[in-house]
């Protein structure tokens, strides 16, 4: 069910300059809140809603700016650079990605629901020596986010013609009981096919019309945007680090999101749930915070890469969207199948992409100019599919340098042959049901337009250096584990060392989770939630 | 995936490289205002750029102005994304001097230097984005069924 922002609602939702400007909203620098929030993703929403309706007072503080859903639209020119934020791993050209507005990633993902299949729920035990967090654990928690997020199974019904190619290529390659029919945030999807946008018929199942709205409508929380968290201030007394408040930089994005001014917010606990990237550089920068040598370790980017196909017939739907003036190209839900053939022994899994002119012609922009118009010329002919790997770094810690926060980051030679073996399987698909030509994700692609050219993707010598790779799934950094020495918190979400610091991201998780992770993030928020509530109600 | 976020990442990795390597500091020095737009002489070497990319007639026939458009796109966004594009922009024009000019965007792929290869390939895709995006071009698409 879509939930609004109605303009009651909205009167909670205060940016850092209407701090400034009006008096009626000073009092939040100054109010002592029983929790603070960071981050409004699908880890920071679940938290502050499951708080709020608990009784909590909270206050939730976001990074970027409050879009209302009126500003969204389906104009690649208006939306492709409105909801985004970058960060690279260092020294290597994997991009990291994540939401930067109020619904933090939730405002940009495909909206597919998946959870993780039994072998990594396994490995997490094995890596965190937790037994207590598992499929059967977290299943009410699964079921509670189905219910707010409108958790819809998708059916054959919706299949347009590049879904129907996945499940052609599935069956190609002999694994067609591996295709997965997945689940998505809505109940009600158009299928204009432009999730990455924002969804312009808000049809999509976000945090801003789902969690937030619950969390708004108890009169408990507070939303304080363009507000960035520094770091968690505390003090060490007898019964451990004590956090007092979260340091905090409020900007104005009107001025060019110059720093206004600094503030310590106050709470009784701060739960953090600003991403993998960002919620263990808030840990490192927090003074004197225990245990720091651990935070940030270990961060998994379970990146992906899309493979494009040019076939000899039409592939998108035939027909197109006119609203308001405006051309949507492309037409029917983006994805409901996952093709998890090769995930267990290769890493790798994949679906159909969303892909729309522009994106299209990013990606061969390597081509000679005048083969590069062709190929857009034939844009009814071409498709893609996205391509992710769960990874297993050689080497990933997120360390400060000069006080900002880097992805130190290598690459395992696992990773490589994941992505090797899922190019030659992906190519090979592609040509047995039909394609003309398939292009890889490399900034010197090889030509393959039919079965014998796949020796060269065997020859292939690269790195990630030499990839096209994005990454908006990055986890880890403040894993959970039994002890100290096997995590950055324990069971509960709660930092060792730190009597009320909380984490509640996909940061938390032991291993990449080997599917879309938005569903777990938020059944893992709602876990750590109700284990503050318990806590403060039954104290050790 | 968005399309200008896939320049901003390419940028972004870009700068990173430059500060790595100590290379080429002029990217750093060069001063760009919060909220600035387009110099007037990154604006004519864009429009130079995507000449060299796009068939004459297709830019005639759309009235596209790939540079008004690169504006465009940026004003949407955040400030520091902003001032990552529009840094790389006026370093380009000033190395394409090593590279052939306005050929830059098409020489720069031949290079050795892989630094130099992916601003030939962020170039491109930042020109060709521009184009693609707006509705006007799509006019040029086949209609399904149609093979050139």
């Amino acid at each position: 069910m879509i939930r609004k922002l109605t303009p009651e609602l909205r009167r909670h939702i205060v940016s850092s300059s209407d701090v400034e400007s009006s008096a009626e909203n000073r009092p939040i620098l100054t109010t002592i809140y029983d929790a603070c929030v960071v981050g409004s993703g699908p880890g920071g929403a679940v938290v502050a809603a499951t708080l709020a309706q608990a009784g909590q007072k909270v206050l939730l503080v976001e990074r970027g700016p409050f879009v209302p859903v009126e500003q969204q639209n389906f104009r690649v020119l208006d939306m492709s650079n409105k909801y985004g934020y970058v960060e690279t791993t260092s020294g290597y050209r994997t991009v990291l990605y994540q939401g930067s507005a109020l619904g933090g990633s939730s405002l940009i993902f495909g909206a597919v629901a998946m959870k993780p299949k039994q072998f990594t729920f396994d490995e997490w035990r094995e890596k965190s020596g937790i037994t207590s967090i598992n499929a059967d654990t977290l299943e009410p928690h699964y079921r509670h986010v189905a219910e707010v997020m409108s958790v819809t199974r998708q059916s054959k019904e919706l299949e347009n013609r590049p879904n129907a190619i996945v499940r052609e290529m599935a069956s190609a390659l002999g694994k067609p009981e591996d295709l997965v029919v997945v689940n998505r945030y809505t109940s009600g999807c158009a299928g204009v096919g432009l999730c990455n946008f924002g969804c312009g018929v808000d049809l999509k199942g976000n945090m801003i019309n789902s969690f937030l709205p619950l969390a708004l409508e108890t009169g408990n929380l507070t939303v304080l945007t363009e507000c960035e968290a520094q770091g968690v201030v505390g003090e060490e007394d007898e019964k451990g680090w004590n956090a007092l408040g979260l340091a905090v930089t409020l900007r104005d994005q009107l001025s060019g999101g110059a720093a206004r001014r600094r503030a310590v917010i106050r709470a009784r606990k701060i739960i953090i749930a600003a991403g993998a990237f960002f919620s263990s550089a808030i840990l490192l920068r927090s003074p004197a915070f225990p245990n720091r040598e651990r935070i940030g370790r270990k961060v998994y980017l379970q990146p992906h890469a899309q493979i494009f196909a040019l076939f000899d017939q039409p592939v998108t739907q035939p027909g197109v969207v006119q609203k308001d003036g405006q051309y949507i190209p492309f037409n029917g839900v983006p994805s409901i199948y996952n093709f998890l053939g090769f995930l267990k022994e290769s890493h790798f899994w994949w679906l159909a992409s969303i892909l729309y002119p522009a994106s299209l012609a990013s990606f061969v922009s390597h081509l000679p100019p005048k083969e590069h118009f062709e190929i857009m010329r034939q844009y009814h002919n071409t498709m893609s599919i996205t391509l992710t790997v769960k990874d297993d770094p050689a080497r990933s810690r997120i360390v400060l340098k000069d006080g900002r926060a880097q992805l130190d980051f290598q690459e395992s030679p696992r990773d490589i042959e994941s992505f090797r073996q899922s190019f030659l399987q992906a190519a090979k698909g592609f040509l047995a049901v039909g394609a003309r030509r398939v292009f890889l994700p490399l900034l010197r692609p090889p030509v393959i337009e039919k079965t014998s050219d796949l020796k060269k993707i065997e020859a292939l010598k690269f790195t990630y250096n030499d990839l096209i790779l994005y990454s908006d799934h990055t986890s880890g950094g403040n894993q959970f584990g039994i002890d100290e020495q096997r995590g950055v918190t324990d069971s509960k979400g709660r930092v060792f060392g730190a009597r009320n610091v909380y984490v509640a991201d996909s940061s938390l998780f032991p291993a990449a989770p080997g599917v879309n992770p938005s569903w777990t993030i938020m059944a893992l928020a709602r876990h750590v939630a109700l284990n503050i509530l318990d806590e403060q109600d039954h104290p050790a | 995936m968005e399309t200008l976020e896939n320049i901003v990442r390419e940028i972004t990795s870009f700068e990173n490289q430059l500060s790595r390597r100590g290379f080429l500091k002029i990217a750093a020095l060069t001063v760009v205002l919060p909220g600035g737009s387009l110099e007037k002489d990154d604006r004519e070497f864009l429009r130079r750029i995507a000449a060299t990319l796009l068939p004459a007639e297709a830019l005639n026939v759309t009235g596209i102005d790939v540079a008004a458009n690169i504006e465009h796109l940026l004003r949407q966004g955040s400030a520091e994304h902003r001032q990552k594009v529009l840094r790389f922009i006026s370093w380009s024009r000033r190395a394409s001097i090593l590279y052939g000019g306005e050929k830059v965007a098409i020489n720069a792929r031949g290079s050795r230097f892989i630094l130099v290869r992916k601003m030939g390939r962020t170039l491109s895709s930042l020109c060709l984005i521009a184009f693609w995006a707006d509705e006007r071009a799509l006019r040029l698409i086949n209609s399904p069924g149609t093979n050139s």
